[in-house]
C-alpha cells in the first residue's frame, strides 16, 4: 500500500504547500515518506516546474525619521504564502546572492560589511562572522555544501558556504565560509586588475564551479570575465578542506559573452 | 454490381464485427466472470497485455484472485468507456509518455466514472490497478483521492485512509510548529 499511497501524494497540489506539508501530521510512516529524498525527487519529476513562492526584491527605504537605506522585501505571488516570516528585511539589508533554499545578505555597518544567511522557509538567519579585510567592492555567493545533497530540501540546517571575492587595498582576493567550520578561510589573492563587478548579475553554479560575472573597462569596451572561484573534484567535495584548498581562485581570463553562453 | 457490393459490405462489417468481440474473460476473487475486448485490456493493462501475449488467458474465465466483482466490474467498465472514448492517438500517447510526461488532467467521463465511486470502492479500484498494471486508471484513481484529502485535517484524513495516529501530543505540537510556515494563511 505504501507504493500507492506515494502515488496519491505525488499528487497532491503543490501550488498550496500546505496540503503536503500536511500528510506529515498524519503519521510517522506517511512523514517518512514525504520527506524521503526518492519522493521529493518523484514529486520534482512529476509536476516538472516547481510553483513560484514569491520572489525577493531590493528596493530602498524611505524612513522618513531616519535616512534612505536598503530594504529587501519579499514578495508573494500566491494567496498562500509560503512562510509567515517571509517579510521583509528592513535596516538596511540587501539581497545578493540566493541559492539552495538560502539567501545571502548584506548590509554596511560602522564595523565593516555584515553578511547574514536567511532561509527564507523558517526565517532562521546566521550572521557570518566580520570579514578581517577591508574591501571597496566585493561580490558573494551562497551554496549548500553537502556534496551528497540533491539541493531539493537542502536549507534546513545543512551545511552550507559562502564564497566571497572582495578588492582591498592588496589587491583581490577570494575567501569562503563554511558553516562546519563556521570561519572564514584564509584569503587567497586572485588575479584581477581594475574590474567592477555587475551586481546585478547573480553568480551562477554549473557543476561545482561557481561563476562570477565583471566588467573590466577599458577605453570603450566592456569584456566579461569570470572567475572560477569553485573548482572542486567529485572525490574531494566532501571534504571541506581539501575543497577549500583545491585551486578556488583562478582567473579563467577574459570570457566572451559567446564563451559564457557554451559553458 | 450493386448487390455484390454490398454482399462485400456486409461480409466486411460481420469481420469488423466479429473483431470486436474478440474479448477476455476475467475471473473475481469471487469467481464472477467479466468480458473485455481484448484490444482495450492488452491497451490498457500491462499484465492482461502479458497474460494475452503469453498465451495464459483462460477461455473459461482467467482467475484475477486479488480482485474482488465490485473492482474488477469497474475495471471492466472503464476499459469500455475507454475504448470508446479517446480518440486511439490521444491515448497511444497518453499511455506511452505516462512516466516522463507531466500528469495529464483526467478527462470529463474519466472524472464521472470516478466520481459516482464509493470510498472503499475507489481504494479498491486504486488496487486494482496497480495489481493489473493499468497506469492511466491509476493515474485517474490516485488523482482522485488526492482530490478527496485537500483541505482535510489531519484526523480526516487519517479517518479515509483507517490510519492510527501513532504521535503524542508533544511530538504533534512539535512538528506543527515546525511546519507553521506552511500553515499560515490556512
Amino acid at each position: 500500500m505504501d507504493q500507492l499511497v506515494e502515488e496519491i501524494l505525488l499528487r497532491l497540489p503543490i501550488d498550496t504547500p500546505a496540503h503536503l506539508v500536511g500528510v506529515a501530521l498524519v503519521c510517522r510512516r506517511w512523514r517518512r515518506l514525504v520527506s524521503g529524498a526518492g519522493f521529493r525527487r518523484r514529486l520534482r519529476a512529476f509536476h516538472h516546474s516547481p510553483p513560484m513562492l514569491g520572489f525577493l526584491c531590493n528596493t530602498l527605504c524611505n524612513n522618513p525619521n531616519t535616512y534612505i537605506t536598503h530594504l529587501t522585501r519579499f514578495v508573494p505571488t500566491m494567496t498562500s504564502s509560503c512562510s509567515a516570516h517571509a517579510g521583509d528585511h528592513p535596516g538596511g539589508w540587501r539581497a545578493d546572492d540566493a541559492r539552495h533554499g538560502r539567501v545571502l545578505l548584506s548590509r554596511r555597518a560602522a564595523s565593516g560589511l555584515e553578511l547574514m544567511v536567511w532561509d527564507p522557509t523558517t526565517d532562521h538567519l546566521q550572521e557570518l562572522p566580520a570579514l578581517p579585510w577591508p574591501t571597496y567592492s566585493w561580490k558573494a555567493a551562497v551554496l549548500c555544501a553537502s556534496a551528497a545533497c540533491d539541493h531539493l530540501d537542502c536549507h534546513r540546517g545543512g551545511p552550507f558556504r559562502v564564497v566571497y571575492i572582495g578588492v582591498g587595498d592588496d589587491g583581490a582576493f577570494s575567501c569562503i565560509y563554511s558553516s562546519d567550520a563556521a570561519v572564514w578561510s584564509k584569503p587567497v589573492s586572485i588575479e584581477l586588475r581594475r574590474f567592477s563587478y555587475t551586481k546585478s548579475v547573480q553568480s551562477v553554479l554549473v557543476g561545482k564551479a561557481l561563476y562570477f560575472m565583471f566588467h573590466e573597462n577599458n577605453e570603450s569596451s566592456i569584456d566579461l570575465q569570470l572567475l572560477d572561484a569553485i573548482r572542486a573534484n567529485p572525490e574531494n567535495a566532501a571534504d571541506p578542506s581539501a575543497w577549500l584548498n583545491q585551486g578556488h581562485a583562478q582567473t579563467r581570463g577574459r570570457t566572451t559573452r559567446k564563451d559564457l553562453a557554451r559553458r | 454490381m450493386e448487390v455484390d457490393k454490398g454482399k462485400g459490405e456486409a461480409e466486411e462489417t460481420r469481420k469488423v464485427a466479429e473483431a470486436d468481440r474478440d474479448t477476455v474473460t476475467l475471473k473475481s476473487s469471487d469467481g464472477k466472470l467479466f468480458e473485455v475486448s481484448k484490444e482495450a485490456a492488452a491497451r490498457l493493462s500491462t499484465v492482461l497485455a502479458g497474460m494475452i501475449a503469453g498465451g495464459s488467458i483462460d477461455d473459461n474465465g482467467t482467475d484475477l484472485k486479488q480482485i474482488g466483482s465490485e473492482a474488477l466490474e469497474n475495471v471492466v467498465d472503464y476499459c469500455n468507456k475507454h475504448a470508446n472514448s479517446i480518440p486511439s492517438a490521444a491515448l497511444i500517447s497518453s499511455s506511452i509518455s505516462f512516466n516522463t510526461a507531466p500528469f495529464k488532467e483526467p478527462e470529463e467521463w474519466e472524472r464521472k466514472f470516478v466520481d459516482r465511486l464509493s470510498h472503499d470502492a475507489l481504494f479498491d479500484l486504486v488496487e486494482a490497478a496497480n495489481f493489473l498494471g493499468m497506469e492511466r486508471l491509476l493515474d485517474v484513481t490516485c488523482h482522485k483521492i488526492s482530490e478527496m484529502m485537500k483541505g482535510k485535517s489531519p484526523d480526516q484524513i487519517r479517518e479515509v485512509f483507517n490510519i492510527k495516529n501513532d504521535y503524542t501530543k508533544e511530538e504533534l505540537e512539535e512538528i506543527r510548529q515546525e511546519l507553521a510556515w506552511a500553515f499560515y494563511d490556512d
